[in-house]
């Protein structure tokens, strides 16, 4: 009987969390696609069907909020999409977290990051790669353990 | 002619793993050394694996496993009930989770920053260093 | 089944690789250490029955399940908090500082370097950084075939995926890297 209850409530899990995944996108291939989401994800045609699942999360909602912007924001989309898709989920939780401060600033300060986002990336890559490395007390062991 | 592509391609593979070989050469010491005590720390699991699995048989362990489960029914309900419990819990959290984020990635690689201004890690140091002192 | 020294012969051919490989995905040295170690112990922990001929399909695939359970359980770092509130002065001290002077002055190490050596690890700096911009799959399936010299069908099988697909994203990766250090080339002259 209690395995009953278990096989049952095993099934109401997979069916559930089936259901989740589906709706998120995370398992369609391109083709599967409607028109409108291909249109707003044409950057990622060709690395669409090579992205990992957890890469395509909540693509598909950048494509459902696309047309509630303006053309400035919707070009600039265009033009950030393929750097998302690689991006690990990691980093996006981070950026997401990033962004949100980011926004939080005046606008001086929004100009002040974004001139030295440019300072930045006049660095050749070698040396970026240094800073990158340069990086161990903000990433402690300890955080990684948990 | 695919051949030939193929052919291409291959040599260009081998360029760059021959960077890449140089650069795995030459790996920081410390992780040199992490990655030996764990190789010796998997060798050691393995040869306690191997006793064991040397003991018991596998369908010994399995009936073994089966008399648990007849045995205690009780535990089993209340495991299952624990887990009904935490998957609400983690449904829950995924959904607000959800809510809250949704909007940001479409506003995120709307703004003025580029997204991987956000995630790179040589930024953040940049950052730090050019602007204490 | 392997033995222990057959399982000690693997893991040191393929470490290194391993944690550069692990390292281009999360782009972290430190959590990529932790990675190849988990994955190491539950190579040995779960599939030490297995014939060590099936090890580089079977740790490629505990590396990747690795790296994506990493992702999941990653904390986030709440940083640019610190940093955002540290530069909000008038730019008297840090901001007038020159900051390509700054960086050379710190990074003595490439100037011993003699000028062939150090074209070489701009080479390869680019190259790691193109590596690190491929689609995980792409870069995956490169590692593997190319670097781990699986054979198709191998790589299939630790991707999950048809041999066919293993192709495609290879020949797209090396496309792409091709094209990374066709620009470095060019920058060289």
């Amino acid at each position: 009987m209690v395995s009953a209850k278990l096989a049952a409530l095993i099934l109401l899990i997979s069916l559930v969390s089936g259901f989740a995944y589906a709706d998120s996108g995370v398992e369609q291939s391109w083709s599967q696609l409607s028109d409108s989401q291909r249109k707003v994800l044409a950057p990622l045609a060709s690395d669409w069907d090579a992205l990992r699942p957890w890469q395509r999360e909540k693509m598909l909602d950048i494509a459902r909020d696309y047309p509630k912007m303006n053309a400035q924001r919707q070009e600039r989309i265009q033009q950030h999409l393929s750097n998302w898709s690689r991006m690990t989920p990691f980093e996006r939780e981070n950026a997401r977290k990033k962004y949100q401060q980011f926004q939080a600033l005046p606008p001086e300060k929004k100009l002040e990051l974004r001139n030295k986002w440019r300072d930045y990336q006049s660095l050749p890559e070698e040396q970026r790669d240094a800073l990158r490395k340069e990086h161990p007390e903000i990433y402690g062991k300890e955080d990684l353990e948990n | 002619m695919k051949q030939g592509r193929m052919n291409q391609e291959q040599e260009t593979a081998k360029e760059i793993i021959r960077l890449l070989d140089e650069k795995a050469a030459v790996l920081d010491d410390k992780i040199a050394s992490g990655l030996a005590s764990a190789r010796q720390q998997a060798v050691s699991v393995h040869a306690q694996r191997a006793r064991v699995s040397a003991d018991a048989q596998y369908g010994g362990l399995l009936r073994l496993f089966g008399d648990y489960i007849h045995h205690h029914r009780a535990l089993m309900s209340t495991v299952a009930l624990c887990g009904a419990v935490l998957i609400a819990f983690v449904v829950t959290q995924q959904m607000s989770g959800q809510d809250v984020s949704e909007q940001g990635d479409a506003f995120l690689l709307s703004s003025e920053l580029p997204p991987e201004a956000y995630a790179d890690k040589g930024f953040d140091t940049w950052l730090a260093q050019n602007s204490q002192h | 089944m392997a033995t222990a020294q057959e399982l000690s012969d693997f893991l040191a051919q393929v470490e290194r690789r391993a944690f550069k490989q692990t390292a281009y995905a999360v782009r972290d040295d430190h959590a990529a250490l932790d990675i190849v170690q988990d994955a190491m112990l539950k190579l040995a922990e779960n599939y030490g029955a297995r014939p060590v001929s099936e090890y580089p399909m079977l740790f490629q695939r505990i590396l990747q399940n690795t790296m994506r359970d990493y992702w999941r359980r990653q904390k986030v770092r709440n940083l640019w908090t610190t940093l955002l509130s540290s530069f909000g002065g008038t730019g008297e001290d840090g901001d007038e500082r020159d900051p390509l002077e700054t960086l050379e002055s710190d990074d003595n190490d490439d100037s011993d370097e003699p000028p062939a050596q150090l074209e070489r690890s701009q080479t390869i700096a680019i190259i790691e950084a193109a590596l690190q911009k491929l689609p995980a799959r792409q870069r995956e399936a490169f590692v593997m075939r190319y670097w781990e010299e699986m054979d198709v069908a191998e790589t299939a099988a630790a991707m999950g995926c048809s041999q066919g697909s293993v192709k495609t994203h290879c020949s797209r990766a090396v496309h792409a890297l091709a094209i990374a250090l066709e620009k470095s080339g060019l920058k060289k002259s």
